[in-house]
């Protein structure tokens, strides 16, 4: 082990001790307490930082699923999932909302890039060497930048785990991560983007405050109410899944340089029972040249009825894009009444933004109305009877007057 | 009593045949079945939101059911007939005014409670809704034409006693029958 551990009882001097690969600093309790901190200051080797790569946009990757579910929450950062397919995605965008530019990526270009960067990351991570082994009761432990490992990590809700210092925290966790409730992370001076876990099994996180880019190889779990400041990486096998009034982003960064392609979009109008519907979107704003827009722009239908475009998409219609200009869906025929909503996105490409319209945009409902039942006032017999009629009272009118 | 006839039937079929012109049906018709369809709607909303105006479609937004106000539905043949009987019949202009002017209140006020009951009866009952939609309602309607082509002829001026020849008939300008 290339590490020792200093326990000098000093109340007024921390004492470093290098090791081959490592150091390891022991403060005195007073002196913590006066920095707001308690338990034990630990150095390790430096870590290096690290490159997301196509996971970069990315808050929330899964590999078979994305869920969530209760209270809504908020997610500032792509949201993906590779290999499943898009429709392993649910709760976008009730009960989470996905902050624009962000979008949820099914399966696509982007979260299948996003896959493999996650899975270079995971590996990468793995690979460090030089850890400082550390407690896996995570309480109390005042960690400065550096690689720590430990096994079923646990942070209860005593006494937070703290990160002192600027730089980069990287944890190898060779089982769980559990983080109860009520739990916490403290930064001191810490950005809580330069913090990666790497988690062996499931991160199960139910703490109020946690930081970093959390991958995992079975799945991220939120419970009710807690905060992710960074990324929740899932790997191939595992997925990811928030309770409820969760939090989740604040690391990622849409693509950057990339030309702001629009999608402006403009339904089918309404129709009766049996007639096609189908929707039409103008790509404005993609690069020209070389930096056209290629890709696809994916319409997606929801209804009858379906307010919030929570539902499962009724229908699916990709198109592949050919530069800036006009497409249209395949055409669709409803078998109810009610109102369709359609959300009509451009998946972007290496020179151009992916949009992120969502349900509800300007004209992109269509009515779908009923059969209408034609109810004509009087049948043609009816007519001639009520003429034949009228006739004979004028008849029996005009005799009794004697004309 | 022929004169009465015949004119009725040669108005009656004037006016259906200039029904089915484009310039009336553009000018009249098919303005007063939209007026129709958004009056009714207008109505249904005092006490049901839950309805929606599609050009002469009316639908419930709850369920979908919809009903089609056509040429045809809009009470204008009944009260075609009406007016028809009324310019025939012997009788004074100003009566025959009074008297149209009423018949199309009469026939129009019940048709726009027709759409208002069959949009409904619809909703609830099919059965229902086809039994009053063949039966009832045209039984209502031609009633509600006869009603006022009886009472319209009982308040025209009577014939003067002795003279052998109406008020009506003068102010209609016919000539009297020479006396036997």
């Amino acid at each position: 082990m290339n590490m020792q551990i200093a326990t000098s009882p000093c109340p007024h001097v921390s004492v470093a001790v290098k090791g081959v690969g490592s150091r390891l600093r022991r403060t005195c309790p007073r002196l913590l307490a006066s920095l707001g901190v308690a338990g034990f200051l630990l150095v390790s080797a430096s870590a290096q930082a690290q490159t997301l790569g196509a996971a970069q946009s990315f808050a929330i990757l899964g590999g078979t699923a994305v869920t969530a579910n209760g209270a809504p929450s908020s997610v500032n950062g792509d949201v993906g999932i590779a290999p499943a397919a898009g429709s392993a995605i649910t709760g976008f965008p009730v009960p989470a909302t996905v902050t624009p530019p962000f979008i949820n990526h099914g399966n696509d270009g982007f979260s299948i890039a996003a896959r493999a960067a996650t899975l270079t990351l995971y590996n990468s991570l793995v690979a460090l060497g030089g850890a400082t082994p550390i407690l896996p009761a995570l309480n109390g432990q005042t960690l400065v930048p550096g690689t720590y490992s430990t096994g079923a990590a646990l942070l209860t809700n005593g006494a937070p785990l703290v990160l002192n210092g600027a730089g980069t925290y990287i944890f190898q966790i060779s089982s769980s991560l559990t983080t109860n409730v009520g739990s916490s992370v403290t930064l001191i001076g810490a950005n809580p983007c330069n913090v990666f876990w790497q988690v062996t099994s499931l991160a199960t996180l139910n703490g109020t405050s946690f930081p970093g880019t959390v991958v995992a190889q079975s799945g991220v779990r939120l419970g009710t109410g807690a905060v992710l400041t960074g990324r929740a990486l899932a790997s191939a096998a595992g997925d990811v899944t928030l309770a409820g009034g969760n939090a989740v982003g604040g690391c990622s960064a849409a693509g950057v340089g990339l030309a702001a392609a629009a999608v402006s979009t403009v339904a089918s109008p309404s129709v009766a029972l049996g007639g096609s519907i189908s929707d039409t979107a103008t790509l404005t704003g993609g690069g020209i040249g070389a930096a056209a827009p290629t890709g696809t722009i994916t319409f997606t239908l929801f209804g009858p009825n379906d307010a919030t475009c929570a539902g499962a998409a009724i229908f699916t219609s990709t198109v592949p894009v050919n530069g800036n200009g006009t497409y249209i869906s395949t055409s669709f025929t409803p078998l109810a009444t009610g109102t369709y909503r359609w959300i009509a996105n451009y998946s972007g490409d290496a020179n151009n933004a992916a949009t992120a319209n969502i349900c509800n945009a300007a004209n992109e409902s269509v009515l779908v109305t009923a059969v209408a039942i034609p109810i004509p006032t009087l049948s043609e017999w009816a007519m001639i009877m009520l003429a034949g009629l009228m006739a004979f009272a004028g008849f029996a009118a005009l005799r009794r007057q004697g004309k | 009593m022929a004169r009465f006839f015949i004119l009725f039937v040669v108005i009656l079929v004037t006016l259906f045949a200039a029904e089915l012109t484009a310039p009336v049906q553009s000018a009249l018709v098919v303005p007063w079945t939209q007026a129709l369809v958004r009056i009714s709607a207008g109505l249904i909303t005092f006490f049901d939101p839950l309805v929606a105006v599609f050009g002469n479609v009316l639908q419930s937004t709850t369920n979908g059911f919809a009903l089609s106000v056509r040429s045809g539905c809009n009470g204008v043949e009944a009260a075609m007939i009406l007016i028809a009987a009324m310019l025939a019949f012997p009788a004074p202009w100003k009566h025959r005014v009074i008297g149209i002017i009423a018949g199309l209140f009469a026939v129009q006020l019940l048709n726009i409670a027709r759409v208002i009951s069959l949009f409904y009866l619809g909703q609830w009952n099919m059965t229902v809704f086809d039994w009053a939609h063949s039966y009832l309602w045209p039984a209502l309607i031609m009633l509600d034409v006869l009603i006022v082509w009886m009472i319209w002829i009982r308040t025209l001026p009577r014939v003067a006693p002795g003279r052998g020849r109406s008020t009506a008939d003068a102010a209609a300008g016919l000539q009297q029958a020479p006396a036997r």
